[in-house]
């Protein structure tokens, strides 16, 4: 029996991480459990994470943000087993989960998980398969596609689809969309209404970014040196970047889909207002100002009224008309 | 490279072909000028071309529409040289044109080792003009089948270019290639002279394509193995699609692409944020029927009401632009519409 190595990166996510790490401790199948802590602002101590030999922590420092296909990168590369389980630290595998039980007829291990929650973006693969496609995309940033686009890649190099992970497999701990699109937690329809729109708008950005820079093992990818044992830190000049035509497009789209959805301006008109009322993200973190919050509870709601009521004219209507065909069949 | 081919595929472009294919003719570099007539309403006649021995003529019948990736994925297949110069019917390379530059190879790639690998740059389409080593060309798989409509083809496949090389591929000087002149806007623009109504159609036309083609070239990464359409030759040099060969996506991702595609369109041609887009009752705004968007008088009756209505603030906003604002990235979806 091959090792099979289970990948935890996170950032700020230590309640998530010191909840699920038991239950990863507890799953008898894995011969490590590699955990990465990409900077969190207060580290992760090892003497949080549960007594099993099988825990690895390793810290990258000097990341000012998440960034999913860095993060997993470095944490696979550091992973010694030769098949490898990557599991968020909102994640764990549950008792059922059987992980050589997901093989493919041609001996190919490549699964991703399914259901809701997050668990898509969940999976067990042979390392070497992972090596072989370049890993993650280490130009995508934020929230969406990485999975979507490492396995078109899989796909390409094997021929196959991968495989689906039963979702029974995977046990999660559920998370607002806001929390997902690193907008924060926060109550409210406006944090809810901010949060989608910023998902939406990475999604975008990073779906442009792969079909502009498609990914692969030639391309140059982050390197990291160990400052101290188990401590390490970016190359300065590693840091793959798209070309500057692609980086400007994923910056153009990211700001109309953010302030577009997010106040329900069109784009065509979005174009052509002053630039710094809507300026792009810094750090990630949308400038979200009272002018706008103001447009959010006035402008917008105006706007969408007629809307609503064209909505809700249909839904009249398409029960006015189910209810004659009912009639109609007794 | 030791035999060099021409390839240019058109379709009812006859009076650019005619006009190119004599400097093409002139050229003393290429051993084979693949002409692919792809199903042009009237056919292109051998006699009408050069006596140039090395022109060869195919047609492909049964073809309703352009399709930039198809047709050259057709024509490379059947083209003899291990180089390829891929010319549009408007374009031809001039004396300055030096295809054994050895500025023009990419070295050391895999197994295939020194490799011709250059794209064109400057104006008038240059950029999609490209001089490939044909091994490479097969090592990528040609062109995404997948996209359809204008644009990002050229971008698509130099992206896989990188991806497998590793290295970006040389630039042709703009001097090595003559173009017809015709600007991006008119390639898109055939509504220009139909008034505002039909110009802001075809540029929220044109938009919803360009962005179903970057969504399909990032969900489906084309490749060597990945399958293609396939043709049976009718008659000699007379060629029809094997229909159940076309690539196709998967119908999950085919109605994310084209709900994508609608939002656009109508979002950019109704100015109706794309958040309600999404809400409104999908007869109000459907899908294109057959690639045309069913625009009907009540989308023209909102486009010169509510659309200029809405347009007021956005327009007095606007004019603070100078002090306030800078303009849209350039080469981003939005820059120049």
């Amino acid at each position: 029996m091959k090792d099979l190595s289970i990948v935890t990166v996170c950032m700020n996510r230590r309640e998530h991480l010191l909840a699920t790490a038991p239950k990863v401790a507890a799953w008898p199948h894995h011969g490590e459990h590699l955990i990465v802590d990409w900077s969190s602002a207060v580290p992760v101590r090892r003497e949080e994470l549960p007594a099993d030999p099988r825990i690895r922590l390793l810290r990258v420092e000097g990341e000012r943000r998440w960034n999913l296909c860095r993060a997993y990168n470095f944490g696979i590369a550091q992973a010694t087993g030769d098949r490898v389980l990557k599991l968020d630290a909102d994640a764990w595998p549950t008792q059922a989960f059987d992980p050589f039980g997901a093989d493919g007829e041609t001996g190919l291990v490549c699964a991703f998980g399914s259901g809701p929650e997050g668990r898509k973006g969940q999976f067990l693969m042979a390392r070497g398969l992972f090596v072989a496609v370049g890993g993650f995309h280490e130009l995508l940033v934020g929230y969406g596609f990485d999975d979507k686009d490492l396995m078109a890649r899989l796909h390409l190099c094997t021929g196959e689809q991968p495989r689906s992970l039963p979702q029974e497999w995977i046990g999660v701990i559920p998370h607002s969309d806001a929390e997902r699109a690193e907008q924060g937690a926060g109550g409210g329809r406006l944090a809810a209404s901010q949060g989608l729109a910023a998902m939406r708008a990475t999604r975008l950005a990073n779906r442009l970014l792969a079909a502009h820079c498609p990914w692969g093992p030639r391309l140059g990818r982050s390197v990291y040196r160990e400052e101290a044992p188990g401590v390490w830190r970016l190359e300065p000049g590693t840091l793959p970047r798209p070309p500057k035509k692609v980086a400007e497009e994923a910056e153009h789209a990211r700001r109309m889909t953010f302030w577009g959805y997010f106040l329900a301006i069109p784009e065509v008109f979005l174009e052509v207002l002053p630039f710094s009322l809507f300026p792009p993200a810094r750090e990630g973190r949308w400038l979200v100002r009272w002018w706008h919050r103001l447009w959010w509870h006035t402008g917008r709601r105006l706007l969408e009224l007629p809307v609503c009521a064209l909505v809700w004219a249909r839904q009249l209507l398409a029960g006015d008309t189910r209810s004659r065909r009912l009639e109609v069949r007794r | 490279m030791k035999d060099l081919s021409i390839v240019t595929v058109c379709m009812n472009r006859r009076e650019h072909l005619l006009a190119t294919a004599p400097k093409v003719a002139a050229w003393p570099h290429h051993g084979e000028h693949l002409i692919v007539d792809w199903s042009s309403a009237v056919p292109v006649r051998r006699e009408e071309l050069p006596a140039d021995p090395r022109i060869r003529l195919l047609r492909v019948e049964g073809e309703m529409g352009w399709n930039l990736c198809r047709a050259y994925n057709f024509a490379l297949a059947r083209c003899l040289g291990d180089g390829v110069l891929k010319l549009d019917a408007d374009a031809w390379p001039t004396d300055a044109f030096d295809p054994f530059a050895t500025a023009l190879r990419l070295r050391g790639l895999g197994g295939l080792g020194e490799v011709v690998c250059a794209s064109g740059s400057g104006p008038d389409g240059r950029k999609g003009q490209f001089l490939l080593d044909r091994r490479l060309l097969e090592a990528v798989g040609g062109f995404n089948e997948l996209l359809v409509g204008y644009g990002f083809d050229d971008k698509d496949l130099l992206g896989r270019l990188r991806q497998i090389s590793g290295e970006e591929p040389a630039a042709l000087p703009q001097s090595w290639i003559g173009v017809i002149s015709h600007s991006d806007g008119e390639r898109a623009e055939q509504g220009a002279r139909r008034g505002g109504l039909a110009v802001c159609q075809g540029r929220a036309a044109m938009r919803s394509t360009r962005l179903a083609n970057r969504f399909l070239a990032a969900h489906y990464h084309w490749g060597r193995f990945t399958p293609r359409s396939r043709y049976r030759e009718e008659a000699p040099g007379q060629w029809r699609l094997i229909p159940e060969s076309l690539p196709r996506p998967t119908p999950e991702t085919a109605d994310e692409i084209n709900h994508a595609r609608r939002l656009v369109f109508w979002g950019c041609f109704l100015a109706i944020p794309e958040v309600f887009v999404a809400e409104l009752p999908i007869k109000l705004v459907p899908h294109p029927r057959g690639g045309v968007w069913p625009v009907r008088w009540w989308h023209r009756l909102w486009w010169h009401t509510g659309r200029r209505l809405l347009q007021l603030p956005v327009i007095f906003l606007s004019w603070t632009r100078g002090s306030l604002g800078r303009p849209p990235a350039p080469g981003s979806p939005g820059a120049g519409r």
